[in-house]
């Protein structure tokens, strides 16, 4: 039986750059295919091979304009992290150590990072809902999540724990309740954070682009 | 300052490659002990000494590091986090200077504090610098190992 994509009788053709030329406006295919993109030449529905390579390059076209906007959409999420003051150049850093042979650094110290900070957070939430509070071992636990945050460059939640050890070292639990509770919410718009900018990394990469590197 | 170089994928301490490149055979790789009970930490830190070339291995406390070096094991460089649970910073240097342990040392601490510093040094530090390490830092850490190391 004849291919859909063949004409079915009473028309002849010939080969002109590897497109065929209808002699005649009447045929019937098997199932509509898309336009020929070569429209001076071919008409109406069939594949051509000049057709399909125009619709591989405006494929690759389209993939390309898709790679450029998630890369400005990428620099555009990571520059903010950092003028808001989410990240600092430590984070930078840290970027900069990621490459070929180990390709997810960041995301492995990041993990590490929130591993430790929920159960930090935890650990005080418990010492501060004590009858009689052990200031020294909630200063340990800030002191630690103070190291980690610096770490990673985690800027906000770096400097609430600064504030949150003078509350500490004063024994003043308001003080010290309101810093839990901003060390808990800036843990988890950091962590909201750097899954978006992990998923436009990915994205990207899964177009087929480079992730840039910020200066 | 004490040029240090990479010829053939090693790090290397020397005047001039060409000088260097006739005794290749002899080069071998820096090595490095990287000490702290944050695993954070020591995964940061080992990145930024194995960037640099270094051969890098970790402790979780100072009692770690010293029972590393009495098994027979030699770093050129030993990264010393003070406070860490068993054995800190502090007994732990002044263990490993003790045994002769004549490794370069620098302290790690996490505050700035430089009384603490001076406490630090005073076990027998060759340096002593704020956690976190960046690139920096690390650079001049390898300066001081080459001047040390020639």
């Amino acid at each position: 039986s004849p291919s859909s994509n063949t004409l079915i009788t009473g028309l002849s053709a010939w080969q002109v750059n590897s497109c065929v030329l209808i002699t005649s406006a009447s045929y019937k295919l098997k199932e509509k295919k898309s336009f020929c993109t070569c429209k001076e030449i071919c008409k109406k529905e069939f594949d051509c091979v000049v057709g399909t390579e125009e619709r591989e390059r405006e494929r690759e076209r389209e993939t390309a304009d898709v790679v450029k906007q998630l890369q400005r959409q990428f620099i555009d999420f990571s520059t903010s992290l950092y003028r808001e003051g989410f990240v600092d150049d430590q984070f930078a850093q840290l970027q900069k150590l990621q490459d070929d042979s180990n390709p997810d650094f960041v995301v492995e110290v990041v993990s590490l990072f929130f591993d430790d900070s929920e159960k930090l957070v935890k650990n005080l939430a418990v010492a501060l809902e004590q009858q009689v509070v052990d200031y020294k071992q909630v200063d340990a636990n800030v002191h630690q999540l103070k190291g980690s945050s610096s770490s990673i460059g985690a800027k906000r939640v770096k400097d609430v724990c600064v504030v949150f050890r003078s509350f500490c070292e004063s024994e003043n639990h308001e003080g010290c309740l309101r810093c839990l509770q901003q060390v808990s919410h800036e843990n988890s718009l950091l962590k909201n954070k750097l899954q978006t900018l992990f998923r436009l990394e990915q994205q990207i990469l899964a177009a087929g682009g480079t992730v840039p590197v910020l200066e | 300052m004490v040029p240090w170089f990479y010829l053939a994928g090693k790090m290397v301490i020397g005047s001039s490659k060409k000088v260097v490149a006739d005794q290749i055979e002899e080069v071998r790789r820096i090595c490095a002990l990287v000490v702290d009970d944050d695993p954070l930490v020591r995964r940061i830190h080992g990145m930024l000494l194995a960037r640099y070339g270094l051969e890098t291995e970790a402790a979780e406390n100072g009692k770690e590091a010293v029972d590393l070096f009495l098994s027979g094991k030699t770093f050129d460089l030993v990264l010393m986090d003070m406070e860490m649970p068993v054995m800190d910073g502090l007994q732990a240097t002044q263990r490993l200077r003790g045994m002769g342990v004549s490794s370069m040392i620098v302290g790690v601490t996490a505050r700035g504090l430089e009384a603490e510093k001076e406490a630090f040094m005073a076990t027998g530090l060759d340096a002593c610098w704020v956690k976190p390490l960046n690139a920096e830092a690390i650079i001049s850490v390898l300066d001081e190992l080459a001047k040390k190391l020639l």
